[in-house]
Formats: structure tokens, sequence, C-alpha cells
């Protein structure tokens, strides 16, 4: 064994290999079919998908994997004091029917934690109405699998 | 340790060729003869799968990255990982850490792994400790219970006795819960450690069934273990195993689980996680206040520990082939510092723990005739671990195809357990469990269109090469057999698998194709092909093997990854 090697090898418990540069999270949204939410929206909100704008007011919090499509939990929180929320809207943009939900928290603290459904991969939006008539986004994807791969 | 002593033990471990390394096993035991380090020492052990006799495992030729990981620790394999630790070939810790000369290696070294080799590694390491003054934890990764012939016959039980004997403190889990929510609460209550989760709790209600840490006192100082089971418990196994319970990945969760440690004195938090060595990598960058993870669950060795942020990470291993011995040096503030040694499990050059061999030779006497009769004689190597194809998988390709010809594309699931068959050496059943050894091993043959086989190979491709490790799950590639395509690990999702043909021709998304699987919850998407009635795998190699008698697999990956290197291990030896 040569010198580096040795050196290398020894300086095992006292190196500290910090590795730069985490990867960000994946690039673009998997599960993304802006033209089905759409509809929803436009159903729902009379708004479309430009007229949303988004916000790190809304934190919109999914888990990356599924552990069954049928049961998701979901949460919202808005950074803003209750009775400026008028409402939160839960869209998945690959579910057959987008909008899974629709919750008013009238004076109450703008949170929202719920169960939803996902047909498949998808794309989620929370959409935050304000009593100031603004729409609020924040996007989250969650991954539901065949699975199977241990 | 002094410096004449740490110069021996490198050398020995990592510099020596077998000659030399002959020199040294002729006093084996020095090889494990540690100096004092720290205030108190982890002894950890992950992912032995049930082997409880000792064996080979070759590691993965091949462990492909997605491009912004290419380099990281758990996608190092031959030649690079050696050079990343330093490692010179031939050495006991290449034939540990890499696929160079596997076979010859084998042949010099032995195989490793075993139980009564492991239990008295584990006891002579804290016998040590303890002589000095020193207290040693005995920590276990998970995925202990299940996967082998013994495991099988006795449906976890004489694993956990083992851990008795052995005096596990703490565990974590996964491949368990495959024996079923009431076997797994039955032998949790047999088990004389404690079963630690911050994750296993009620589906409906989020209630915890297990602890989610405990404090120990350990040099004068308080050491917590935060325990995490695998997340996606209930994505990768049949759901009814798991009825009402959620295992998914929750950071505040485990936020709030290491806060309260700390507030309750914790003045180090060490996670023991089966979590899988990228999550626990992203995990340590948002989670504060972790000082070390345990890393289990995709098999790496790492015989260095690490640094991601404030935290230190070591994995565990895999099969029996080694004991992490990780020396903590503690301040108010946590670890100051650490000592990571890689103990190979070298089962001829140890001793073996007298009452656990006893035990073990009582307990499988009455399998023995079963476990090791041969079947047949490979003459090739017979290995399983590797990103996307193994001969392994390749055979069990054959061997569904020699018995059912109607067959057109089988799957094979890309768990990362199984063993290593050496050319020339006898297949045995404790060999097809070691590899194929599910508590739901049925083989199911039914149609798919060929849209649908597209689908989930695109699946499979993007729970392996996502980028972001919190969208990763589950094993490698499924392996395919009677299927060829090319694979872009770095395209986007949806884009990776290219240019599919099946038996020849190019895949027709319209057409049904007859599938054979196994060990998944692929057949749930198809049509059950009529008058097939179910059968374990291993039972369908075991016919195979016997009417053919010898085995000869050389290499024919099916696969072709699109900007890199793919390599294929000698398998002649």
């Amino acid at each position: 064994m040569n010198r580096r090697a040795f050196l290398k090898t020894t300086g095992a418990a006292l190196s500290a290999m910090a590795l730069a540069g985490f990867p960000v999270r994946a690039q673009g949204l998997e599960g993304e079919d802006l033209a089905n939410l759409e509809k929803a929206l436009q159903e729902a909100l009379g708004k479309g998908f430009k007229d949303l704008t988004p916000s790190n007011l809304v934190k919109l919090t999914m888990p990356a994997i599924a552990e069954s499509g049928a049961n998701v939990p979901a949460e919202v929180e808005v950074n803003l004091p209750g009775g400026q929320v008028k409402a939160i809207h839960l869209f998945a943009d690959k579910n057959p029917t987008p909008r899974l939900v629709t919750f008013m928290p009238m004076k109450a603290m703008p949170y929202y934690a719920t169960r939803v459904r996902l047909a498949e991969t998808s794309a989620i939006r929370a959409v935050v109405e304000t009593a100031d008539g603004k729409l609020l986004l924040a996007s989250a994807s969650t991954r539901v699998t065949v699975g199977g791969c241990g | 340790m002094n410096r004449r002593e740490l110069l021996y033990l490198l050398s020995a471990l990592a510099g020596l060729g077998p000659k030399a390394l002959a020199q040294v096993l002729e006093n084996p035991a020095r090889l494990y003869e540690l100096t004092p380090y720290g205030d108190a020492t982890l002894l950890y052990f992950s992912d032995l799968h049930g082997q409880a006799f000792p064996h080979y495992f070759m590691e993965p030729p091949n462990l492909i990255a997605p491009k912004p990981l290419m380099g990281r620790p758990g996608y190092l394999t031959g030649e690079a990982i050696l050079r990343y630790y330093g490692v010179e070939r031939g050495t006991p810790l290449a034939y540990l850490l890499s696929y160079l000369d596997f076979a010859e290696l084998a042949r010099a070294f032995g195989p490793i792994g075993g139980l009564s080799a492991l239990t008295a590694l584990i006891r002579q390491q804290k016998a040590q400790v303890e002589a000095e003054g020193g207290q040693a934890l005995v920590l276990d990764g998970g995925d202990t219970w299940t996967n082998s012939g013994l495991s099988l016959l006795t449906q976890g039980e004489a694993i956990v006795e083992w851990q008795n004997l052995t005096g596990v403190d703490h565990m974590v889990s996964h491949w368990e819960w495959t024996l079923g929510r009431e076997r797994v609460e039955e032998l949790l209550k047999r088990f004389r450690g404690e079963h630690l989760a911050y994750n296993v709790v009620d589906e409906l209600f989020g209630d915890p069934l297990f602890p989610a840490y405990r404090i120990h006192q350990l040099g004068g100082h308080a050491v917590a273990v935060v325990g995490a089971s695998y997340p996606y418990v209930r994505v990768s196994h049949p759901e009814s195993f798991t009825e009402g319970l959620s295992f998914a990945l929750d950071e505040k969760r485990l936020q709030e689980a290491v806060d309260q440690a700390r507030a309750e004195g914790a003045e180090a938090v060490v996670l023991l996680s089966h979590n899988g060595l990228q999550l626990d990598a992203a995990l340590a960058e948002r989670v504060r206040g972790l000082d070390l993870i345990l890393s289990g669950h995709t098999h790496d060795l790492t015989p260095r520990p690490w640094r991601v942020g404030k935290t230190w990470i070591v994995a565990g291993s895999a099969a029996g082939k080694a004991l992490m011995r990780v020396d903590l040096k503690l301040w108010k503030g946590g670890i100051a510092n650490l000592r990571v040694r890689v103990l190979p499990v070298l089962s001829q050059h140890l001793p073996k723990a007298e009452d656990v061999e006893k035990w073990l030779q009582e307990r499988v006497a009455p399998h023995r005739p079963h476990l090791f009769e041969p079947l047949a004689v490979s003459e090739t190597l017979l290995y399983k671990r590797d990103t996307l194809y193994s001969t392994f998988d390749q055979m069990v390709g054959e061997a569904v195809r020699a018995l059912y010809p109607e067959v057109e594309v089988v799957f094979s699931p890309a768990v990362r357990w199984g063993t290593t068959i050496l050319p020339g050496q006898a297949i045995t059943r404790d060999h097809l469990y070691a590899y194929t050894g599910f508590t739901y091993p049925e083989l199911y043959l039914f149609w798919l269109r060929g849209a649908q086989i597209r689908g989930v190979l695109e699946d499979i491709a993007s729970n392996v090469f996502s980028p972001d490790p919190f969208y990763q799950q589950g094993g490698d590639v499924s392996r395919t057999y009677g299927l060829r395509y090319a694979l872009d690990p770095d395209a986007p999702t949806g884009r990776r698998v290219r240019e599919v043909e099946v038996g020849g021709k190019s895949l027709d998304p319209n057409r049904r194709y007859l599938v054979a699987a196994y060990g998944g919850r692929l057949q749930r998407v198809g049509e059950a092909k009529a008058g097939y009635e179910p059968r374990p795998i291993y039972a369908v190699l075991e016919e195979y093997l016997r009417g053919v008698g010898r085995v000869k697999v050389l290499p024919n990956p099916n696969v072709h990854v699109l900007g890199r290197t793919y390599r294929v291990p000698e398998v002649k030896g």
C-alpha cells in the first residue's frame, strides 16, 4: 500500500467528505397535464392557469410517493391572517375530474389537511382565493406506482 | 490505537495480497483487535436477509446513477469503489467491496457471513470494548428476519432467536412485514431488544406503534437512537400484510422525534435507518440535529463515513458480510468525531460462537435434507445484484421459458438480496430461497398489452433514475427476459425507455403478450391466463434445475444503456 492510499484510508473517520451540490427537486413537475387542469379551473373559478400567481405564502405538503393512490394525505398552510382567505381549492392534473376539494376557512386559521384520491402520478395544485380576489398557487407532485420492486 | 496497530490493521484489510493475508490468517484474531477509541461504540449490521450459513455474495458490477448523483457513495462499483476508498485489488476489503476477481477471491478468502460467525464477532468486539471500561450497543438495520430457507421454514422465528442469543439492542424493519402484521407483532413480543420506528403509525389516526427513540447513557453521555423503518412497505408489497398501517416518510414527524430526544437530554442523536443511502443523504440535508445516520436498505458498504452537512452517514453492508464498528467521541453538543471500521465476517477465519452453532444445527436438523440437497451444478457464476441485469435472473427467464414455452416476457423482481453461486458449485434449495424466498412467491402468467409493458418499464425506470432521492423507491430495475430495450437514464420521465423489442420484433402497443412475473404486483394489471394455477417460483426453478442437471448462463444483458459504460463480470472463473 502506498503512502497516498494509506493516508486516504487513515483519513477515514477524520476526513469529512462533504459532497457539495445536492440536486434540486426534480426539474419540471411530474404528472403535469395543464390542458386537463385548465378545464377544471375554468369550471370551478372561471379563471385559467395563467391567472394563478405562484406564491410562497402557500405551502402545499404532499408525499413524493403515495402509499396508496386511493388515500393520499394533503396539507395546505397559508401564511395569511384568518379572514383574508376566502377559499382553498385542491386540484390533481391527471385525475379524470381534477378538482379534488374546496375548503372555506371563513374566519378560522387558513390551514387545511385532508386525504385525496389520485388516479395516477400527478401534479397537485393548491389554489388559494384571497379576500381581495387574488388566486395564489402552490404545486407539488405525487407519484402513484404499480410498485413491486422491493 | 497506536501507529503500529493502525498500520497493521489497514494493511491487513486493504493492502495485502492473498499470500500475505494467509500469514495474517494464521492468527486471524489480530485482524479484529482494535484499540479503544472515544466514549461509546456502536456495533452495526444491516440487511442480513436471514442468511444463516456462510455463503458468497458478489457486489454489483453496475450501479447506474442518475447524472446528478454520479460518483457518490451508493453508486460506486468495481475499480471506482476501490479507488474511492483507497483499497487495493485482491485484498479482503476488495473482496467485500467490488465484483472484480470475485470467483478467485472467493476461493482465496472463503465464504462470508453466517449466524455463528457474526455472533462471535459481535461478542468479541463487545467484550473488547467492555474490558476497556466502555459500552457498546448492538444495532440491527432491518431486513433481518426474512428471505432465506431457515426463515421461511420457521416463519422468521429462528432469526429472532438468533437476535436474542446475540443481544441485539435495537432494530428497524422492512421485509419483516411480509410475514404479515400479526406475525410481526407476535415475533416482536419474543424479541428481547426493542424495535424503534418514528414512522410506523396507525393509518387512520396516526398513532405510533413503536417508540420513535430510546436514550442510552454511554460513556457518560446521553445518546439517542431514533428508528426509521422503510417508508415504502405499503407500495412495495401486497397491502394485505400491513392492513391499517402507514409507513410513510414524514420529515416533520422525524424532526419532532429528534427535537424531543434532545429536549429530554440526548447529547447525540443517531438515526438507525432503513431508508436507503440516497434518501438518508437527502434527509441529512433537511433534518436538523442528526449526528449520525446508520443507513440500511441499499446494501452499501462505506469503509469511510460520508459527511453530508453536519451529519455522518455509515452504511451497514448486507448478507452478513461485515460488522461495522463505529466508535464515537462525544461531547455536549453531539458527536465530536468518530472512527469507522469494517470488520469482514470471513467465516472460515473467525471462531464460531459455539452455543449459536449448536442451536443452529439443532434448528436446521429437521430441514437439512430439504435445504441442502443438490439440485443441479452451475458451471458459471450466478449473481443477483446489479442495476439492470444478472445471470441469476437470466436463468430464471430460461427456466420459465423451458417450462412454459408460450410465455413471451418474464419479469423477475430486482430485489437486492440473494446470494452468489461460484462456477462449479451445486445449487441447493437453500440457494433458491436465498434468491427467491418471498412470503408471496407465486409465479403468475397473464396477458399485458404492449403499451402496458412499456408503461411498466417507464414506471420502474422513473423509480430508479429520478435524480431526486425523494422520488426513488424500491430496488434496482426489474429484470426482463425475452425483451430488449435501450435505456436513457438521463431522459425525462416517460422517455427513458426506447426501442423495446419482444422476440426480435418491435413491441406492438396494441398486441397482447403473455407475461410471467413473481414477487410483485404486476399481475394485477393484466388478465390472468386461463387454466394456469400460480405456483411458487422456487418450485418452478427446482423442476427446471432437476431436469437439466447442469446450468451454464453466459451473460447476455438485454438492456442497452445509453451514455454509460455497462460492465459484465467474468463468470467462468
